[in-house]
């Protein structure tokens, strides 16, 4: 046998190795076992394409052959390429968090908070330190950050002093997205949409729920904009922390190359700056000019597509994306808003 | 010009799995995180290319390669089921 033909099986037996090896692990791994399989799916069909070429391209000569083999690499190529694109760009939008250890302490704390555990809701609520049970109270309904889930942060709210401000006049509500914590529904955009609106409809049903105020920071802003923009939809105020023109923006901010056709592959696309247009109620929106993941310039450019109500833009410089709840400059313009509201 | 159905089928099976094998490796990344498992297909890759090559010595084997793939093939299969139960 010849050397040549010694490497020939040899990258075969790799090639088909690797694939089988590495499609085993996915397929046994629940999180990732509907993207392994999608994938399945794209190699049968190159396969079958591969083997129909075959076939018609029988006796044919090689300078027919070959640009035509090498197309099917580049197609196949692009595929994976694409897919893998859109399922990293999916993951990393929403990485879908929890956290069993916040999740049981909470359940500790009798009284202190209320759990939430409604058909597709999932979360908590922290009842108005200052107000008696059973009168009304204003909420804040919260959309928190991709990474977050409820208890986390709720835990992180009642363990911090600097953020008692947000459910002594208020009930404070964080309920999990689609995905996130307790609930288990598929998170897409129009579940992360019907979400806001099943949020929206589960807080004004309480019966001590006075008015609704949204607070919304990074990714959360696109869900709650979406919420604001529905007639039917009644808010004392919004306040946004970090928002965004549109999930294009945060894509490009990570990587800059969607545009054009490219656009097809962001996942969730987040349209705020179309939903801004029907916003009516009072808005004021705070943006760091060094945040790092939010770009300033797509704070801004949701900001002028506002044209109902009125609308306030507050700038801060020298706060990082993840030092927006520590800031004692942007928890005091917060406390502001909420007084004014 | 070897025109065999196997010939075409082995030949449509390494072109589709060639993408798979760098999506597989994205897809490491991922879901763990971590350089050295996401390199796990090419060290699959890696082994069985020698393996495959080595047994092309073997007096027996190098009269049978397409059992020497296929050997190999399994191979890589069970340490992939090795890397599941592991990590």
């Amino acid at each position: 046998m010849t050397f040549g033909k010694r490497i020939k099986y040899g990258l075969i037996s790799g090639v088909l190795a690797a694939f089988f090896g590495s499609m085993i692990v996915f397929v046994l791994s629940e999180s990732v076992r509907m993207i392994a399989l999608t994938g399945l799916i794209i190699a049968a069909v190159i396969f079958g394409i591969t083997l129909l070429v075959e076939v018609l391209l029988e006796g044919k000569p090689s300078k027919v052959r070959i640009p035509v083999f090498a197309l099917i690499i580049i197609i196949s190529v692009l595929s994976v390429f694409s897919y893998s694109l859109y399922t990293i760009g999916k993951r990393m939008t929403f990485p879908c968090t929890s956290d069993e250890e916040a999740y049981e302490e909470l359940c500790d704390m009798d009284g202190a908070v209320i759990e939430i555990d409604e058909e597709g809701l999932s979360g908590w609520r922290i009842p108005a330190s200052a107000v008696a049970e059973g009168e009304p109270r204003p909420v804040i309904l919260y959309f928190g950050g991709n990474g977050e889930n409820s208890s986390h942060r709720v835990e992180y709210i009642l363990d911090n002093e600097k953020s008692a401000f947000l459910y002594e006049n208020y009930d404070f509500v964080f309920l999990d997205y689609p995905s996130y914590g307790n609930n288990e529904t598929p998170i897409t955009e129009s579940s992360l949409y019907q979400f806001t609106l099943d949020a929206y409809n589960y807080v004004s049903s309480l019966e001590t729920t006075s008015g609704i105020t949204l607070l919304s920071y990074s990714i959360g802003n696109g869900p709650a904009m979406y919420l604001a923009s529905q007639d039917d939809v009644e808010l004392d105020s919004m306040i946004m922390l970090a928002p965004y023109n549109s999930g294009y923006d945060l894509y490009n901010a990570n990587l800059n190359i969607f545009y054009g056709p490219l656009r097809l592959l962001v996942a969730f696309k987040l349209p705020s700056y179309k939903y801004a247009r029907n916003v009516s109620c009072p808005v004021t929106m705070i943006a760091s000019t060094d945040d790092e993941i939010i770009p300033y310039e797509s704070s801004r450019a949701l900001f002028s597509s506002l044209s109902g109500g009125s609308a306030n833009f507050i700038t801060v410089e020298g706060v990082l994306h993840n030092d927006f709840f520590t800031s004692p400059e942007i928890i005091s313009a917060i406390m502001n808003c909420l007084e004014a509201s | 010009m070897r025109t065999d159905l196997r010939y075409k089928l082995t030949l449509a099976a390494v072109f589709a799995s060639i993408p798979l094998v760098l999506f597989a490796m994205v897809l490491f990344i991922i879901a763990t995180d971590s350089l050295w498992i996401a390199l796990f297909p090419l060290y699959l890759f890696a082994g069985a290319l020698i393996i495959t090559f080595i047994l092309g010595f073997v007096p027996f084997m190098k009269d049978h390669m397409w059992l020497s793939v296929s050997a190999v093939t399994v191979l890589g299969l069970l340490a992939g089921l090795i890397l599941y139960l592991v990590v």
